[in-house]
């Protein structure tokens, strides 16, 4: 009886054991980390545009005509890189 | 018999206890790494942090900028410049009076990407990461604000530049009656307190 008891106690811990190991590697293969820096955007042609998704995009010429964002300064609003 | 039951009994004891700890680190471990993913940012976090939004036209004394299109005013202080960015926007500054240094800046510019007032404060923190911003960090963030003429979404987060300056940004995306337009208002950390009453009356007094 008390065997029979014990059995069950250990499986059931190895089971948590084998959860709380599955979670943890779930949980670090989906989280996302921190993308490393990108250069900031450099291109010397005029007109050309770095969108990846835009339609309409504005020219970013000089990676945005030395618009601040593309030369180290603030972000500006343009959904565009 | 009695005995090898008590030893059995403790290994299972230490088992389990090992499996709590175990398991009480790895959450943590993901919280942790949640609060640092932009792609989680949600849409609503410290939303008290905009209770300085009152739509409201600019004082009388500031400038006010009309976009190309037509569709967006931007105001700004008098003590403030018009900067040349990307056409079609409008932008404005105030540097440090010592060394010219960067101590404000506004912007707004038509909506351009993908960006929706739904996935704004998730979409802003990645494109600033796209553009080479590291550090990248959520402050607060809120949607359905009102702003004259229009509601919006907005963000307020750090970041440092691909040039090495830390800044703090508001940035919001407000849909008027006739276009979607996104004001931003910026200021290094050491500015913030300094500039950031201008930024805030500068994005209560946008029209879009």
């Amino acid at each position: 009886m008390r065997k029979s008891r014990l059995l069950a106690a250990t499986v059931a811990v190895v089971a948590a054991l084998a959860f709380a190991a599955a979670g943890c590697g779930g949980g670090s293969s989906s989280s996302s980390t921190m993308p490393t820096s990108a250069p900031a955007a450099s291109a010397s042609g005029s007109g050309g545009s770095s969108s990846s998704s835009s339609t309409a995009g504005i020219p970013q010429n000089n990676g945005g005509d030395h618009d601040s964002d593309n030369n180290g300064g603030p972000s500006d609003g343009d959904g565009n890189i | 018999m009695a005995t090898s039951s008590r030893i059995g009994l403790a290994i299972v004891a230490v088992l389990a206890v090992a499996s709590a700890v175990a398991f009480a680190a790895c959450g943590s471990s993901t919280t942790s790494e949640e609060v640092s993913s932009s792609t989680d940012a949600p849409a609503q976090k410290h939303p008290q942090a905009f209770a300085w939004l009152h739509p409201a036209p600019p004082p009388g004394s500031w400038h006010v900028s009309t976009l190309p299109n037509g569709k967006a005013q931007l105001a700004f202080p008098a003590s403030w410049g018009s900067i040349v960015t990307d056409p079609g926007t409008r932008s404005a500054a105030i540097h440090s009076a010592h060394g010219g240094r960067l101590a404000g800046y506004l912007n707004a510019t038509p909506q351009q990407g993908d960006e929706t007032l739904a996935d704004w404060s998730s979409f802003r923190l990645e494109h600033n990461q796209e553009e080479g911003d590291t550090n990248v960090k959520l402050v607060a963030a809120a949607d359905n604000l009102m702003f004259r003429g229009g509601h919006g979404s907005c963000v307020i987060d750090d970041y440092r530049s691909s040039s090495g300056h830390q800044y703090r940004e508001i940035a919001c995306i407000v849909a008027g009656t006739n276009a979607t337009t996104v004001v931003v208002g910026a200021a290094p950390p050491q500015d913030w307190h300094s500039q950031s009453p201008s930024l805030e009356r500068a994005i209560s007094a946008f029209k879009t």
